[in-house]
């Protein structure tokens, strides 16, 4: 179990010069991506994991970690100031942060919205801090089959709560699997779809994969669309104070949001969307005066914005504990890990707890940093929302070029860049959700090297799958997913015949 | 029109059309690496994995075809063609250059390339912009990270 000198080397190991300054690098770079919309935290990410090879793994992971989470932050900021969502997870913050900025309350919206991000974050943390070593410990027997399970489990969370059809996401990550398997089978030195192009030898980079279908296709998406947004407004630190009971509620329905946010943040795919709107459902069902959410109620923006941070930071836990990722970018921080030589999953606390606690205590230094930058310092991010998308897509485009180039300083990555730019359009408009191609590009090899290994052990029986119980289990819960899916399907074409039900209209 | 607003390509559903690339590339990939060796199911061979996933995609892709196209979905969205060439161009035209006319001319003919994707883009401010783009990325790639790249290789 946990034992203080665990606690107290991950404290030395966090209390570096340099840890902290990536912490904190980290924390302002979310902020600032999470503030423009059009770029996110997996462009980000994907950018700075070429600089991440070179740091020391305490440092990289802070980094990211800080980048992962500072989103939540930022992007209330353009919620509520310009009715434009910086992250998707605070687009539920502009209906009621955008009318709070109409009656001239934009300043108490940001002090709450910060604050509350704050309460989330920190009780989130504190459920990774309580539930991570027990989960790592009932993980830490896991064979190969049980994990395989796992990870199929996973993957079908994702599906289940992923937009568009199932059979879509569905094949996004088998595609995606088929896409890792690109390049040299280690096992046999054989070649797999390399067609003899020398550039493929080592397989399809990440970075290239995650930039292009990400970051790219966004640019191509967004272009031309994104409409003219009018200057925003300053905002004074006097404004900023909140009145009359603006407290006590939004106190509440944080402390309401980070319970969402925390169990949804565990859960594989489910999300900071979905969190967000929950609490934001949640809320507008328990208030007295529910005829105010859409025109300024406090309740409405605390809530959703606890969630998506208390989210941000449990996801951590299936992460780190599993080597479950539980959304693309996740499956890029699980990667830049393991390129670092620290694989997340159960023996991740057992063999390396200081910096497992190192990462805990990074969180709350972080957030602690993210509420000076985000009460005081908003000004700053306020100025930058005024910078024109088509100002700022060049620079996207130029970041990208360099950072993947940066890479391997290879032509071919570039090219590949482009190739999944246009793969992620296709994607995008023939309505395939892109995450879970990363997620079955990431975990692919992942779930082939189990099946080989527990096939392996097992002499070719496929009873291997069900012969403990903890497998069992899961592949119940598996079963159970798939029931629950067909499910709704059934339901959803009956009420297709049916027409539309009073209770779908309460939101 | 689709739910965004965009218009949409008459006649052309993406539940079809979807449905049909993933099965090819099912097919395809079931075709390439069947010709790997296969192995048996104890000691699999390197085509064991990639043909399975295969025949997974051509299910799923099966799928899309049969249970999405009951929904009565919009038709496609149309492309956005200027961004997508323009955009697109813009990383090639990177790729082709930078190892031959080096890391800032590669930067400055992106960024340029890439304005014309928008219309409002004026020509000045354009070449202005990808100008300053090129300095910035220069000294943040070569000189801060210390990527191994040639500025100018004339």
């Amino acid at each position: 179990m946990v034992n203080a000198g665990d606690l107290w080397s991950g404290l030395t190991l966090l209390f570096s010069f340099e840890a902290l300054l990536y912490c904190f690098i980290g924390v302002a770079l979310g902020t600032f991506v999470g503030v423009l919309p059009g770029i996110g935290a997996m462009t980000a990410i994907a950018l700075l994991l070429p600089i991440t090879y070179q740091l020391e793994p305490i440092t990289s992971l802070v980094m990211l970690a800080g980048i992962y989470y500072g989103t939540q932050y930022g992007g209330s900021t353009a919620s509520i100031l310009l009715n434009m969502p910086g992250t998707p997870t605070t687009a539920v913050t502009c209906l009621d942060g955008y009318p709070m900025m109409k009656q001239g309350r934009g300043g108490v919206a940001l002090l709450i919205t910060a604050i509350s991000s704050f309460i989330g974050s920190i009780i989130g943390t504190v459920a990774l801090a309580l539930f991570a070593p027990p989960l790592a410990q009932i993980a830490i027997s896991f064979g190969s089959a049980e994990y395989l399970s796992l990870v199929v489990l996973g993957l079908l969370a994702v599906v289940l709560f992923s937009e568009g059809s199932v059979f879509r996401s569905l094949a996004a990550i088998s595609i995606g699997a088929l896409l890792g398997t690109v390049g040299i089978d280690i096992n046999t030195g054989e070649q797999r779809f390399t067609f003899g192009l020398l550039s493929l030898y080592d397989g399809v980079a990440l970075t290239a994969v995650a930039l292009g279908i990400f970051g790219l296709a966004e640019v191509i998406a967004n272009v031309g669309q994104v409409e003219e947004r009018g200057p925003a407004q300053r905002i004074s630190l006097r404004s900023m104070l909140p009145t009359g009971d603006d407290w006590p509620r939004s106190l509440k329905a944080a402390l309401r949001g980070t319970a969402i946010g925390s169990f949804f943040g565990v859960l594989p795919g489910a999300g900071g969307v979905m969190a967000s709107f929950m609490s934001y459902a949640l809320e507008k069902r328990v208030s007295k005066n529910s005829a105010e959410f859409g025109h300024g109620a406090i309740e409405g923006i605390a809530g959703p914005e606890a969630a998506n941070n208390a989210n941000a930071q449990t996801a951590f836990i299936p992460t780190l504990t599993l080597g479950l990722p539980g959304d693309a970018v996740m499956a890029l921080i699980v990667s830049a890990m393991m390129i670092q030589g620290v694989t997340p999953g159960p023996s991740f606390l057992h063999t390396n707890p200081a910096l497992f606690w190192a990462l805990v205590f990074s969180f709350v230094i972080g957030n602690a940093m993210l509420l000076v930058l985000n009460i005081p310092l908003v000004g700053l991010w306020v100025r930058l929302l005024n910078i024109p998308y088509r100002t700022l897509y060049p620079a996207i485009v130029v970041l990208i070029c360099c950072g993947i180039y940066s890479v391997g300083t290879s032509v071919a990555d570039v090219v590949t860049v482009a190739v999944m730019g246009v793969l992620g359009y296709g994607m995008r408009l023939l309505r395939f959700a892109a995450a879970p191609l990363l997620l079955g590009f990431v975990l692919g090899p992942l779930m082939e090297e189990h099946f080989r290994r527990a096939l392996l052990l097992s002499s070719g029986h496929l009873s291997t799958f069900v012969s403990s119980w903890i497998s069992v289990v899961i592949l119940g819960a598996v079963v159970l997913m798939v029931l629950s899916v067909v499910v709704r399907q059934f339901r959803s074409r009956r009420q297709a015949a049916v027409g539309p039900s009073p209770a779908d209209e309460e939101l | 029109m689709t739910n965004d607003g965009s218009k949409a390509v008459a006649g052309l559903s993406p539940d079809w059309f979807g449905g049909v690339i993933v099965v090819a590339i099912g097919t395809l990939a079931v075709a390439v690496a069947s010709t790997y060796t296969l192995g048996t199911a104890e000691n699999m061979g390197p085509g064991y994995f990639p043909v399975m996933l295969g025949v997974l995609t051509i299910c799923f892709g099966v799928g899309i075809l049969v249970v999405d196209t009951r929904k009565r979905s919009e038709g496609v969205a149309r492309p956005a063609l200027r961004p997508l060439l323009v955009i697109t161009s813009a990383i090639l035209i990177f790729a082709a250059v930078v190892d031959t006319l080096g890391l800032a001319p590669a930067c400055f003919l992106a960024a340029l390339i890439s304005t014309f994707a928008d219309k409002n883009n004026q020509p000045r401010r354009a070449l202005v912009l990808a100008a300053v783009l090129a300095t910035l990325a220069v000294l943040t790639f070569k000189y801060a990270l210390g990527v191994p790249a040639e500025v100018f290789t004339w």
